[in-house]
């Protein structure tokens, strides 16, 4: 990194005073948490951008002030007791642990704010750090995460399994630019000397490790979307739920003109399934075949459905005469992230697995003896006597 | 301080850039969209743009254009999450020096912060009559 400016070419602790203060400053300005830093009598001596934003009052209003002034209720008048105890027995209320307490901004509006203290101490004196998270604004990023799931069931309604996993990898990427942003800052702090840059640097740790719960929890989300008991298993007639999934994925031009042939044994036609989640699976392995193509000049696709080996199943084969899977891949087809596409995700067919499974059925890949591919999975047969 | 204006509708994504490029020595301002960065006090304060193509209402690529429209031409970066081919083209396009993708690995974004600062620094070493710089 040739273009590194030149301060930051040396160790943090190796900085001049001047250039320490300056660094605290920056600090200061960008740490995304309002920080608030006080001495032992609660009078503040810094204030972060982040914390006049949340707060409304200018770090030059607050400087010299008692850090009461921006609590509510019961705490407004409590605070200089709880310092008092603190100090004289060392019982921690709040230091290190986290609490919800409610504060007031500027405009005497209340709110709610997670607030997390770290104490330095410098000869017999502490200072203490306050880190104050906005709960309103946590509680709008749930809502954000519900809407991001209906629209998940939005997008399923509609159209491919791979259209959903595109929507994953873009919530996913979020999530994980955080987390990798926060531990590239976190190795810049760890030189500083600084009690209060400990803090930030322990606030962005912990920040990089809720986000990547949170990009866990996308993925559940998804699979449990896809995979949870609800499936809405009911007797179908497979030729009609096949021939809508193949207009489906005729919606798009370079695609329109590969063609895809039907047959559908009589005595295979009734199946037990979740007629969209099948339709999404048809609809993936189809377009991955039609992808598979593209620009072969005799590519066509064929689906068949025959009785299965074992009796109580349906077969639903989807081939295509394309140039057909190379063994290593073959191995790992399932597996969510195995992709021989540039841009896709390789979740694909590891959701559609998911959904064959949840139907109690399996998927298997094959090639087909002209060449080409073949994806064949099992649905129960429909024997008449189904009850929901 | 060079000032950085980073726009995206993550809070996460936000708080975490301004915390990465401000303790590598910037002044980072964050907003969550168009409307948010448009109603800034000192839009031409900033040194570098740093914008995501997808924010709720106009993207990241409108909003480019609206800040050009006002004369301010200082270089911008797109940063997208969406895995699209033609993120450098949509870039390019859209009159962007650089593109960086989510998740972005190691100081990607600050590296391409430093160059397109440098080249701008360059083009108004060349034309020394004040001009800000503008990104190519």
């Amino acid at each position: 990194m040739s273009d590194t400016p030149k301060a930051f070419q040396v160790p943090l602790n190796q900085l001049d005073a001047t250039a320490h203060q300056l660094h605290f400053e920056s600090i200061l300005n960008s740490v995304p948490d309002a920080m608030i830093v006080t001495d032992e009598s609660g009078t503040m001596l810094a204030f972060s951008r982040a914390a006049e934003q949340l707060f409304g009052y200018s770090a030059a209003e607050m400087i010299g002030q008692p850090v009461n002034l921006l609590m509510a209720g019961r705490d407004r008048t409590n605070h200089g007791n709880y310092i008092g105890n603190y100090l004289r027995t060392g019982n921690r209320q709040i230091i290190g642990k986290g609490r919800v307490v409610i504060a007031a901004r500027a405009d005497g509006t209340v709110f709610p704010i997670d607030l997390k203290i770290g104490e330095a101490r410098i000869g017999d004196h502490f200072l203490f750090t306050a880190f104050i998270r906005d709960l309103s604004e946590q509680q709008s990023a749930e809502l954000r995460m519900q809407e991001m799931q209906s629209e998940l069931v939005h997008f399923s309604r509609l159209s491919a399994v791979g259209t959903m996993a595109s929507a994953l990898a873009h919530e996913l990427n979020q999530p994980l630019t955080a987390v990798a942003n926060y531990l590239e800052a976190s190795r810049d702090l760890l030189d500083s000397p600084d009690p209060e840059i400990k803090e930030v640097l322990r606030g962005a740790l912990a920040e990089a490790a809720t986000q990547a719960v949170r990009a866990g929890e996308i993925v559940r989300k998804l699979r449990s979307y896809v995979s949870r008991g609800e499936v809405d298993v009911r007797p179908v007639s497979l030729s009609p739920l096949l021939a809508d999934a193949i207009a489906l994925t005729k919606t798009s031009r370079d695609r329109a003109d590969i063609p895809v042939s039907i047959v559908v044994a009589d005595e295979a036609n009734r199946a037990l399934a979740d007629p969209i989640q099948v339709q999404q699976v048809v609809i993936n392995l189809i377009r991955n075949a039609m992808d598979a193509m593209v620009g072969q000049a005799d590519a066509r696709i064929e689906l068949r459905v025959s009785p299965a080996e074992d009796t109580d199943y349906v077969q639903i084969a989807v081939c295509d005469n394309g140039p057909g899977l190379s063994p290593e891949i073959k191995e790992s087809i399932f597996k969510p992230f195995a992709t021989t596409k540039s841009q896709g995700m390789g979740l694909g067919l590891s959701i559609c697995q998911t959904i064959v499974e949840a139907h109690g059925g399996t998927i298997r890949a094959v090639s087909s003896p002209e060449g080409g591919t073949c994806f064949r999975f099992t649905l129960r047969r429909d024997t008449g006597n189904f009850t929901p | 301080m060079r000032r950085i204006a980073v726009v995206d509708d993550s809070a996460a994504v936000r708080q975490s850039l301004a915390l990465l490029i401000g303790g590598r020595g910037f002044a980072v301002d964050v907003f969550l969209g168009s409307e948010d960065l448009l109603a800034a006090p000192d839009l031409p304060g900033y040194d570098c743009f740093v914008i995501d193509l997808k924010l709720d209402g106009p993207n990241g690529s409108d909003l480019l254009a609206v800040l050009r429209q006002k004369g301010l031409e200082q270089p911008a970066i797109l940063i997208s999450g969406w895995n699209v081919d033609s993120l450098e083209r949509v870039a390019v396009q859209s009159g962007f020096s650089a593109q960086v993708r989510k998740p972005m690995m190691d100081s990607s974004i600050v590296d391409e912060i430093l160059k397109v600062l440098s080249a701008a620094d360059r083009l108004v070493e060349q034309a020394p009559e004040g001009k800000t710089g503008a990104g190519k």
